[in-house]
């Protein structure tokens, strides 16, 4: 009675598995890669918003606090109609890539 | 026949799947990863932008605050640039700036009370695409033409029948097209009182000027008396200020028109606690012009006419101690001071940078927005 069910299903071909897994292959190959890259961008889109949110936690108590990261900075201001700029001293106040001036 | 046609529908189902849906679903989750990193690029950006705005805002607000107020600037500002290579700011761009700056000082007027104004920092920087701008607003304020003191096109003081012209509190700014000065025939007891918390001369306080009267007789003559403006604010920012004296002569006595300065009830510092006199309190004062002096006048006669004339001739004010010019110094001064005469005690040094930025804090700080 097995036997009889056995020999009476055909099954796929050889060919057909070939095929099959040749399909499977090529699009694991491309679509593997590109899933993992993205998987990888994700996260690391997540730990640079972290980081980010970090270092402006650090700014802002830096920028309370008035801790100058770089002293000795200067930034010109300078009217249209004025001969020379007017020179404001102060320092710099830098956490990663973020930047800000406190004047002395 | 059936059982082969089912089986390959499965087999069509599937291919279907593996060639459609999961490219599909793989590129759908690229383009979220894609979306993800350019909203934090974006975000960086912002936070960027935003604190190179901020510093841009700092550089005006010092630039502001430490400026005489004749001299404080208002209107747009050069762009800067950042350059993050040498950690610095330049007028010229540099090849890999960061972002710039552009500022403006401007005065705004408050909506909800229209003679009520706002000095506004606005700082707008630019990191690549991205624009942040911060707005720092300062103390609100009066002009003193609008609480009736003195005319704005004239600068003449009024006469104060019927009503005081008190400001309760606040700041009040007094800025007019000429020099602020008594109306020629004003009684002695007839002049505007300037009272705020604190007062900001924006032009020459010139009591001398123009104040030769036409030839009158001399029982006219004996109408011109002394005259004092009082002057009452926790703190006082001057331009110059000038004064009138005239000898007496002819009979008629001295003549004097003098600034008395006095502190609002319950504010300033106590004597005792700056080195002053003890139970007397003390107001802040800036001489912020080149002048605090004194012009003299002579009483000048024709036949039986007698007038004020006035001379070409000015005195400065020294402090009554170190024997030096008041012009361009700040003080604590002493509640009742008459400016004309300073006494010993009257006037206490004091570091004017720092107070100056700290009385200015003290009456509104900058708002960041």
């Amino acid at each position: 009675m097995v036997s009889k069910r056995v020999r009476g299903d055909k099954g796929f071909t050889l060919i057909e598995v070939m095929v099959a897994l040749t399909i499977i292959s090529v699009l694991t190959a491309a679509l593997v890669p590109m899933v993992v890259s993205s998987i990888q961008r994700i996260k690391l889109a997540g730990q640079k918003a972290q980081e980010l949110s970090e270092q402006q936690g650090i700014m802002e108590r830096r920028l309370s606090g008035e801790t100058i990261t770089h002293p000795g900075i200067r930034i010109p201001l300078k009217m249209p109609h004025a001969a020379e700029p007017e020179y404001i001293p102060g320092g710099l106040i830098e956490t990663g890539s973020f930047v800000s001036f406190v004047a002395d | 026949m059936k059982l082969r046609d089912e089986r390959g529908m499965i087999a069509i189902g599937g291919a279907v799947m593996l060639i459609v849906v999961l490219p599909l679903l793989a590129t759908a989750l690229w383009q979220y990863s894609m979306f993800e990193m350019k909203q934090v690029d974006r975000r960086e950006k912002e936070l960027q932008a935003l604190y190179l705005a901020r510093a841009g805002a700092e550089a005006a607000i010092h630039l502001w605050m430490d400026k005489p107020v004749s001299q404080r600037p208002e209107g747009k500002f050069e762009r800067v640039y950042y350059d993050p290579a040498s950690k610095g700011f330049s007028l010229s761009q540099p090849s890999n700036a960061l972002g710039y700056f552009d500022v403006e000082i401007r005065q705004v007027e408050d909506p909800s009370v229209p003679t009520k104004r706002y000095t506004e920092i606005i700082s707008t920087a630019v990191v690549a695409d991205v624009t942040r701008t911060v707005r720092a607003t300062t103390y609100p304020f009066l002009f003193g033409h609008e609480l009736g003191w003195y005319s704005e096109s004239s600068g003449l003081i009024n006469s104060n029948e019927g009503f005081l012209f008190d400001s309760t509190d606040g700041l009040v700014r007094v800025a007019a097209s000429s020099p602020i000065r008594f109306r020629e025939n004003t009684l002695p007891n007839r002049a505007a009182r300037f009272s705020a918390k604190t007062l900001v001369f924006e032009v020459p306080l010139n009591l001398a000027y123009r104040q030769t009267t036409s030839y009158t007789l001399s029982a006219d003559a004996w109408a011109i008396q002394s005259k004092t403006l009082p002057i009452v604010a926790e703190t006082i920012f001057f331009d110059d200020v000038i004064m009138l004296r005239a000898p007496s002569n002819y009979g008629f006595s001295d003549i004097t028109y003098s600034v008395e300065l006095r502190v609002p009830e319950g504010l300033g510092v106590p004597g005792t606690s700056i080195g002053g006199v003890p139970g007397s309190r003390y107001g802040y004062v800036f001489f912020d012009g080149d002048k605090v002096e004194v012009q003299e006048y002579r009483w000048g006669r024709v036949l039986f006419f007698y007038r004020l004339v006035e001379q070409n001739s000015f005195s400065s004010i020294f402090h009554p101690s170190d024997g030096q010019r008041l012009a361009g110094r700040a003080f604590y001064f002493r509640d009742g001071m008459n400016l004309l005469r300073p006494q010993p005690g009257d006037l206490i040094p004091l570091d004017q940078e720092s107070t100056r930025r700290d009385l200015l804090e003290q009456i509104r700080p900058f708002v960041w927005e």
